[in-house]
C-alpha cells in the first residue's frame, strides 16, 4: 500500500515535471521575437492594411517590425559574443555591422514616430526592410560566418588528430605491422580536411563587405547562396573526415 | 535522581563502548582490504593479458602519453609523471583520441547550425 502510494506520487512528480518542461517548449516556440519570429506584427499587418488606413496602424506596425529586428540583432549579437570558433576580426567586423544597423533602425523608428502623413509612414515602412535587410542579409552573413571560421577551427583540430594517429601509425609500422589501411584512412582524412578549409576560408571576404545596397541591386544574393553551398560542402567534407579519422583509429586498433 | 544519573551513566557508556567497537571494525575492515589490495595488485600486474599488451604496445603506449602531452590544453604534467600514471592503469582509461574525435562531431554541429541559420528562408522574413 506504502509503496503503490509512493509509486503514485513519483509518477505525479514526474507528469509534473514534464508538464513544466513541455510549458516551457511551448514558451521558447512561441518566442516574441527574433529569427522565429516573423508572424510576430501580424496583427499590426492586418491593422495597416484595413482601411480607413491611419497614422496610428501603419506607426504601430513599422515600431513592431523594428522592434523584432531589434530582438534579432541582440540574438546575433549574443551569438557573435558566444561563438567559440569566430575570429575576433571577424567578430568585431560584424558587432559594427549590428550595431549601425540597429542605430539606423532606431533613428528610423524615431521618424516614424514622430511622421504624420501617411504617404511618409508608408515610405519609412518600406524602408525598414529595404535599408537594412536584417534577414535576408544580416542574419546570413552573421552565421554563413561563423560557419566557415567554424570550418576552420575544425581544420585546426583534426591537425592535432592528424599528428596523433601519423605518430601512432610511425609506431606500428616500427613494430613492423601493416599499416596500409590505417594510412589510406589518414590520407583520406586529411585530403578531406584540406577541401573543407579551402571551401571555407575565402567566405568571410566574400561575406562581410555585403551591403543591403548590393542585396537590393541583385549582387549580394549569389554570393550569399554560392557561400552556403560551399559550406554545405565543407560540411559534408568535414563528416566525412570524422569517418575516415575513426576507420584509421579502428584500423590501428586491430593491428 | 542519582538513579537517573547513574541510568544515564550507563547508557552513556553503553553507547562509547557501541562507537569503539564501530571504529574498531571499520579500522579492521579497512586493513583487511588494504591487506587483499596489495596481495591481489602483484598477480593482476602479471596476468598474462596485460603482460601481452604490454609487449605489443611497447611502443604505442608511451607514444600515446607523448601524444597526449604535446596537447597543450589538455595536460600540463611533463611526459614521466604520465608515464608513471599510464603503467598504472594500462588498460582501463579510455583512449583520448577517441574523445578528440568525438569532438569533431560538435565542431560539425557547429558548422551544421551555422548552414541552416544562414538560410534566408529560415531567418524570419523581411
Amino acid at each position: 500500500m506504502k509503496s503503490r502510494l509512493t509509486a503514485l506520487i513519483a509518477g505525479l512528480g514526474i507528469a509534473g515535471s514534464l508538464l513544466v518542461v513541455s510549458t516551457g517548449a511551448v514558451t521558447a516556440v512561441t518566442s516574441p521575437a527574433g529569427p522565429a519570429g516573423k508572424g510576430v506584427c501580424a496583427t499590426e499587418a492586418t491593422a495597416a492594411r484595413t482601411a480607413p488606413v491611419t497614422v496610428a496602424a501603419l506607426r504601430a506596425f513599422g515600431d513592431c517590425e523594428i522592434n523584432r529586428r531589434f530582438a534579432t540583432l541582440t540574438d546575433l549579437s549574443s551569438k557573435i559574443t558566444n561563438s567559440k570558433v569566430m575570429t575576433s576580426g571577424h567578430a568585431s567586423t560584424l558587432q559594427g555591422e549590428i550595431s549601425s544597423t540597429r542605430s539606423g533602425l532606431t533613428s528610423l523608428k524615431a521618424t516614424i514616430d514622430s511622421e504624420t502623413g501617411i504617404p511618409a509612414l508608408k515610405l519609412d515602412i518600406v524602408k525598414i526592410a529595404a535599408d537594412y535587410r536584417v534577414y535576408l542579409l544580416v542574419v546570413p552573413q552573421v552565421n554563413l560566418v561563423n560557419g566557415a571560421d567554424g570550418t576552420v577551427a575544425a581544420g585546426a583540430k583534426f591537425g592535432d588528430v592528424n599528428t596523433k594517429l601519423a605518430a601512432r601509425i610511425a609506431a606500428a609500422k616500427a613494430a613492423s605491422k601493416d599499416t596500409t589501411a590505417a594510412q589510406k584512412d589518414l590520407d583520406a582524412m586529411n585530403a578531406a580536411v584540406t577541401k573543407a578549409v579551402g571551401l571555407a576560408t575565402p567566405l568571410p571576404a566574400a561575406l562581410l563587405p555585403l551591403t543591403p545596397a548590393q542585396y537590393n541591386g541583385g549582387t549580394a544574393g549569389p554570393i550569399l547562396n554560392n557561400a552556403r553551398a560551399a559550406l554545405v560542402q565543407a560540411r559534408d567534407q568535414l563528416k566525412a573526415a570524422v569517418a575516415d579519422a575513426a576507420a584509421c583509429r579502428a584500423a590501428l586498433n586491430a593491428l | 535522581m542519582s538513579t537517573t544519573r547513574e541510568i544515564n551513566q550507563v547508557h552513556r557508556q553503553a553507547s562509547s563502548v557501541t562507537r569503539l567497537a564501530a571504529v574498531a571494525l571499520l579500522v579492521g575492515i579497512a586493513v583487511i582490504g588494504c591487506a587483499r589490495h596489495d596481495g591481489a595488485a602483484t598477480p593482476a600486474g602479471s596476468t598474462p593479458a596485460a603482460a601481452s599488451i604490454q609487449v605489443d604496445q611497447t611502443t604505442p603506449a608511451p607514444a600515446q602519453v607523448a601524444d597526449d602531452t604535446a596537447a597543450p590544453a589538455d595536460s600540463a604534467s611533463p611526459s614521466p609523471s604520465s608515464d608513471a600514471v599510464a603503467s598504472d592503469a594500462p588498460a582501463a582509461t579510455p583512449d583520448p583520441l577517441d574523445s578528440e574525435i568525438n569532438a569533431l562531431n560538435n565542431l560539425i554541429n557547429g558548422v551544421n547550425g551555422s548552414v541552416s541559420g544562414g538560410d534566408a528562408g529560415t531567418s524570419g522574413g523581411e
